[in-house]
């Protein structure tokens, strides 16, 4: 029974099993849904809005909405793509994002997502926000400039490596990420290079501190194919798909 | 049991030195066990109310006793506005800034006290509105609300904080709390008698209650309107021992001041209800989260619920636990005050699960608001008819109106479901009306040819919270006030409303002073509003563009 149900995105039939969320059934059958904050490996956020579909007539994020049988789900459509168009804008001039200086401009989500959405101007003010930096560990740097809130490396931290080092602090515009220690500082953590959390930030907040500007611009992970054809990854562990 | 030392709760500016041993002797004296994790804010903010500050070396203290992170404790220090961590001064001023306190003049008062204090070590600040819009120019002084400050008493009150005069023997008048019902109706006026409600759910089934509530047609009066017998049927059926009945009293909608009442003279009738929503249910535990601002409710609400345990009806199948918040708008959204109640940040949860399935510590929860549960009370003991009777062929029974602005009487107002905005101007006195803010910032803006529109739950803004405007006032500027308290008050969890209410802010201030991008800047704005509409994880950011709309919606004939 349970192998028999299935939805439709934008008209495609796509099989899910139950308990799948619109997200998880739709990345299993290659069909892409843009997202940031999304993993399949943890537990979804729900925080970016990026994966926001259409579902009789409401807006819901694929990543925490429940698929259900026979339901029609649209999320290539004009309206929507301009929605997340805008959504890429605002986590633009909220943070400070220097792609043609930044060590993973070309490996970036961000960016890749507003090339995908074929974004070519701010659109909104640049917030100015007055970001820190934390170089206090010794293999680990923290940019929280280019941070966009996602949680990834908190929920990655807790779930994947059973730590619990990062997570976000404060309200609203100075929402922001913490590390867990007295100091407050991420060298007093035992965060190691080695964990997945150092590696699944999708922009660059998290970066290790050698090997940096290593892959030449043309093979970049997304110089020559669009994100929504390869998936949110990381260069070094280009593995499992996202 | 929870003990109360009022000493501590009532207007203080005076605060102990911290010691670890008097730290852990205050937060034993008010929970049996309060260094558990669900305890954490609830400790927080009884270590702020006693020692006036959580420093440092408070928080590692605490970090250390109750085992959890410091990361744990800094992320709640940064959510909750009130707690501080600097020390503290003896006199901290947070004055409500709400369009109804810009309008009776505050932008003045606080240039003249900043002036006048600006060599004490006396700490002002603003804060969202502290449901005391009748009573404006209102502050909060170290968390006790000193009403109508003006120009006749400015001088008297900056001269009290320059001479380091306590709190406790500044004039009495002063923190007048005025709950004067301007127009009664049933609920406020009823021959009530405790404990008759709840000896009536006794002696039906769960079904029967359910039904009765169903039958009187009562909907949730916190904002949404949900019809209640459809939520405690849904909770009712969830097979898990183990729920929770939740009184939202964290009303911070601004201009809205019901709760204020309701707590002060109805406590009973609320705790009633939430005894028959157990019945309804079958719960074994309840909380009332009291907003932080309410904080000179609090004993009032401990003895309410000491009295009830004395009588039996508490403390044996159902008790109820009451717990503070500390200044975040966002814990009125029911799973965000769960999040909190859980003593974590008030971040929205997602929903599917809705709290009746999963809620407070995932457990099947009841989420009623203060008038809801009062209503409750109100059917059990008079009937449904009784409630019925009251309001139109699709809205039932009556609620309070907070009404502030530019009237003859300010005040609450009860009303039956579907009574007209414009009725509601005539009792209040109101003349010269441009427009009327109808459910606070998150509700609807009507002008004048929009007045016949009925007070109800069919009807844009329902209600609730009334704020007045007269034809001087600058529909901009009331629209800018709304813009920056959602900017303030988003909890920064998702894009759209954690950067879309900065831009929007941004926006409006480029469409008020830069003509040349006027076209612009209204296209950019309407757009974002839907956007926000559109995609925010909850209804903060859903409503938060929707001052703008209805500014622009009027445009040009309103324009500034």
């Amino acid at each position: 029974m349970s192998d028999e149900q299935a939805f439709f995105l934008d008209g495609n039939s796509i099989p899910f099993n139950k308990g799948d969320t619109i997200m998880q059934a739709a990345l299993r059958a290659g069909n892409y849904i843009p997202h940031l904050c999304f993993h399949p490996d943890l537990t979804p956020h729900g925080s970016c809005r990026l994966c926001i579909v259409t579902v009789k007539g409401k807006s819901v994020s694929a990543c925490t909405q429940p698929a259900e049988h026979n339901q029609d789900v649209q999320s290539n459509t004009p309206e929507l793509q301009k929605a997340r168009l805008r959504l890429i804008q605002l986590l633009f001039a909220e943070g400070n994002h220097y792609c043609p200086s930044c060590e993973v401009s070309g490996n970036c989500q961000l960016q890749a997502l507003a090339y995908d959405l074929n974004m070519t101007h701010y659109h909104y003010a640049p917030f100015n926000s007055v970001r820190q930096t934390d170089g206090s560990h010794a293999a680990l740097f923290i940019d929280q400039d280019r941070c966009i809130q996602c949680d990834l490396c908190g929920r990655s931290s807790a779930q994947e490596d059973g730590k619990e080092i990062y997570s976000l602090s404060g309200r609203g515009q100075n929402t922001h990420l913490i590390f867990r220690s007295q100091s407050g500082l991420l060298g007093d953590t035992d965060a190691s290079a080695n964990d997945h959390a150092a590696h699944i930030c999708p922009v660059g907040c998290i970066l290790p501190k050698t090997r940096n500007y290593s892959d030449p611009v043309g093979k970049r992970l997304y110089d020559n194919e669009p994100i929504h054809r390869i998936g949110n990854h990381r260069r070094k562990d280009r593995g499992p798909t996202s | 049991m929870v003990k109360i030392d009022r000493t501590w709760l009532s207007p203080n500016s005076e605060f102990p030195g911290w010691s670890p041993e008097l730290a852990e002797a205050t937060l034993r004296e008010q929970h049996p066990h309060p260094f558990t994790r669900e305890r954490l804010l609830q400790s927080l903010i009884i270590l702020q109310l006693r020692f006036g500050c959580v420093s440092t070396p408070m928080q590692q203290w605490l970090s250390h006793i109750s085992k959890v992170s410091l990361a744990d404790i800094r992320g709640l220090m940064s959510f909750y506005q009130f707690l501080e961590e600097s020390s503290p001064s003896p006199f901290h001023l947070r004055f409500a800034n709400n369009i109804i306190e810009q309008h009776s003049g505050l932008p003045d008062l606080l240039q003249t006290v900043s002036q006048k204090l600006s060599n004490t070590n006396c700490r002002i600040e603003t804060t969202s509105c502290i449901g005391l819009s009748d009573h404006p120019v209102s502050l909060l002084v170290n968390g006790h609300p000193v009403t109508r400050l003006g120009k006749h008493n400015v001088d008297e009150f900056c001269r009290l904080i320059t001479e380091n005069i306590p709190l406790h023997s500044w004039p009495r008048s002063w923190f007048t709390v005025d709950n004067q019902i301007q127009h009664p109706g049933p609920l406020t006026s009823y021959p009530y008698q405790k404990g008759n409600a709840v000896k009536t759910a006794r002696q039906m089934t769960r079904e029967q209650i359910i039904n009765l509530i169903g039958d009187a047609g009562l909907r949730g009066l916190g904002g949404a309107g949900f019809p209640t017998a459809f939520k405690w049927h849904w909770c009712e059926q969830q097979s898990e021992q183990e729920k929770y009945i939740t009184c939202n009293a964290d009303e911070g909608e601004p201009g809205t001041f019901k709760d204020r009442y309701y707590l002060t003279h109805q406590a009973d009738q609320m705790i009633e209800g939430m005894v028959i929503a157990a019945l309804a249910v079958g719960a074994t535990k309840g909380f009332i989260y009291l907003r932080g601002e309410y904080l000179y409710l609090y004993a009032t609400l401990i003895q309410a619920l000491e009295q009830w345990r004395a009588s039996g009806e508490l403390g044996n199948a159902f008790d109820i636990e009451l717990q503070l918040g500390a200044g975040a708008y966002v814990c009125g959204e029911e799973s965000a005050m769960l999040e909190s109640l859980e003593g974590k940040r008030g971040i929205p949860k997602t929903k599917p699960p809705f709290p009746g399935e999963k809620g407070l510590f995932d457990k099947p929860t009841i989420v009623n608001n203060v008038e809801t549960f009062i209503c409750a009370t109100f059917i059990l003991q008079q009937g449904s008819t009784a409630f019925r009777k009251q309001g139109n062929e699709k809205s039932f029974g009556s609620r309070l109106h907070s009404v502030s602005g530019d009237c003859n009487q300010p005040g609450l107002y009860e009303l039956a479901q579907g009574v007209s905005v414009r009725s509601l101007l005539k009792l209040s006195g109101a003349r010269n009306t441009q427009c009327v803010q109808v459910g606070g910032p998150s509700g609807s803006l009507f002008f004048e040819d929009q007045f016949e529109t009925p007070l109800d739950f069919e009807s844009p803004g329902r209600g609730g919270s009334i704020m007045i405007f007269n034809k001087t006032r600058s529909v901009l500027d009331i629209v800018r006030n709304f813009t920056r308290f959602f900017r303030h008050e988003s909890c920064g969890f998702c894009t759209p409303c954690r950067a879309g209410t900065v831009a929007l802010d941004q926006l409006l201030d480029q469409f008020q002073h830069t003509p040349a991008l006027q076209q612009k800047s209204r296209q950019d704005m309407l757009e974002l509003a839907q956007l926000m509409q559109h995609s925010s994880h909850c209804g903060l950011g859903k409503t938060a563009g929707l001052p703008v709309v209805n500014l622009l919606q009027r445009e040009p004939a309103n324009e500034r």
